[in-house]
């Protein structure tokens, strides 16, 4: 299944991910830049911020209570923001498109 | 009473837990452990058996045995927190190890401590001396023709990594691994208590020489970490590096052992990963569903109607975080190894604020194994009149795991710089 990952300066890069692996991990396992996942996955760092595309926000979802309230302290965060590690790769997904902060501040 | 009975006390069965929930599960050594350390937690998964179970063994505990109540009881931590994770409950109020034991928002700061040591960019600065190392691990068997692959590799080979990760000697690894096992895997023949102190006399020196002189390692990053602007307790700096020693000692270590068992025994999976070895990363992927180990359990705080279920505070849930991916309602088929699968769902490295912060180290140490290995010794299988004994516990394991090969069929190669 198909991911694209749209870096801050507009550069594409789209890998292929299994169900169940998390959109975060796509990006650390491909070594595509602009996602730092400091912690891991744990979201305990806020560092795998990305913003979803606006055609997949809606089939996405809004982000967890717990992820909504790291995502606050996350400077530059939108309504689009989530955490990239708890999104799970799945056939729903298959072409989604998230686009990269130009920085990660973690929170 | 015998050490053995004392570590498994029995629980009374409550009278709000209904019979029907109630299965005789001794989580440090459940029926047909022998058979297969995965195959015998799959009796949770018996036809009839609901989500949730209670047994009364180790002071009598609940037990998850299905993703969707799991995934839940490790992400509603109010309910379900960490103040004690081990079971029988004694044993577990003497175990309390930072960050383990917090619930956010308490957790977050020592948490982030952690992570800076385990972060990806440190893991890509270490990557050529974790291949390094295991190459120089395999070569080292490879004319030998026959291994003791837990103590000539599986041991040698993460512990060492940990080791450089804190900044101590690399040859002290094994001492440490001997209390990090008493903590995981009681034998009865020392505490809990008795563990940390000898691993706190040990790693004492070295936090003190590290405050006054600071490395990049990580022992320099916690004794001279801060929390919310106030530096670390010598205490909590311990009880950090305790974690990190007790979660880099144990658990790959096995988690290689179940690997190679696999691979030894499946020669037609093994040559698809010798003659592509493009695969290797899907496949550790695949092993990371299959084989995961650790047994967490999480503390009830209040009284509660989970899923059906009537909870009472104080009582403990055990959550075995590899039973998610062994579920066929999750993955079809779930104990077959197929590198092709389409999904890979799993809770192996756990869920929540306390997922594993040594996951993208352990993927990292994993393929980096495999590609060590099946380079040079492509063709092996389990010694003949040998076989593996298993071991459950907080980290289930295998010990005696030994390996036979002709040496005419290896190969031979320079030792990554």
């Amino acid at each position: 299944m198909k991911v694209t990952y749209v870096s801050a300066g507009g550069d594409e890069t789209v890998i292929d991910l299994k169900g169940g692996v998390s959109i975060q991990e796509g990006a650390i396992q491909n070594c595509i830049d602009g996602i730092d996942a400091d912690c891991g996955g744990g979201m305990s760092c806020a560092t795998c911020h990305v913003f979803i595309d606006p055609n997949w926000v809606e089939k996405v979802g809004p982000p967890t209570q717990l992820e909504a309230d790291m995502l606050s302290a996350v400077p530059g965060s939108t309504e689009a923001s989530r955490l990239s590690c708890q999104i799970r790769m799945s056939p729903e997904l298959d072409g989604l498109v998230v686009h990269m902060p130009e920085e990660q501040h973690g929170c | 009473m015998t050490a053995q009975a004392a570590l498994n006390p029995r629980g009374e069965q409550p009278a709000h837990v209904p019979d029907e929930l109630v299965i005789d599960f001794d989580i440090y050594n459940p029926p047909g452990l022998q058979d297969g350390f995965h195959e015998a937690w799959k009796a949770l998964h018996a036809e009839g058996l609901g989500d949730i179970l209670w047994t009364p063994c180790n002071g009598g505990h609940w037990l998850t045995a299905r993703a969707s109540v799991m995934s839940d009881v490790l992400s509603q931590y109010e309910t379900f927190s960490s103040k004690v994770i081990i079971v029988p409950k004694t044993r577990g109020e003497e175990y309390g190890i930072l960050p383990t034991h917090l619930s956010p928002p308490e957790h977050r700061p020592y948490r982030a401590l952690l992570n800076t040591g385990l972060s990806p960019k440190r893991i890509r600065a270490l990557t050529p001396a974790i291949h390094r190392i295991i190459h120089q691990l395999v070569e080292g068997v490879r004319l030998k023709g026959q291994c003791n692959f837990m103590e000539e590799v599986a041991v040698p080979f993460p512990t060492s990594i940990v080791m450089m990760i804190l900044g101590l000697p690399i040859e002290d690894g094994p001492y440490l691994k001997t209390y990090a096992d008493h903590i995981m895997r009681p034998d009865g023949t020392v505490s809990i208590t008795e563990a940390y102190g000898k691993l706190k006399e040990y790693l004492k020196p070295y936090m003190d020489a590290r405050k006054e002189n600071p490395t990049d390692d990580m022992i320099s990053g916690l004794v001279n970490g801060t929390i919310e602007g106030e530096p670390l307790s010598e205490n909590d700096a311990y009880e950090l590096c305790l974690e990190v020693v007790i979660a880099g000692l144990d658990t790959v270590v096995n988690f290689l052992s179940f690997i190679m068992y696999y691979l030894a025994n499946n020669p037609e999976e093994r040559k698809r990963l010798v003659e592509d070895p493009s695969l290797i990363p899907a496949a550790a992927d695949e092993f990371v569903r299959r084989f995961g180990l650790v047994v967490v359990g999480r503390y009830v705080e209040h009284d509660t109607v989970f899923h059906g279920v009537e909870m009472k505070a104080g009582e403990m849930v055990i959550n075995a975080t590899f039973l998610p991916a062994l579920d066929d309602r999750i993955n079809p088929k779930p104990m077959d190894i197929d590198f092709d699968r389409s999904s890979v769902e799993h809770t192996t490295f756990g869920a929540g604020p306390h997922r594993c912060a040594g996951a993208p180290l352990a993927r990292v140490e994993v393929i980096a194994a495999l590609n060590a290995w099946l380079s040079r010794i492509p063709d092996f299988m389990v010694t003949p009149g040998t076989k593996p004994t298993f071991k459950a516990g907080t980290v289930g394991s295998m010990e005696d795991l030994h390996l036979s090969w002709d040496p005419a069929t290896t190969t031979s190669m320079p030792i990554p710089e």
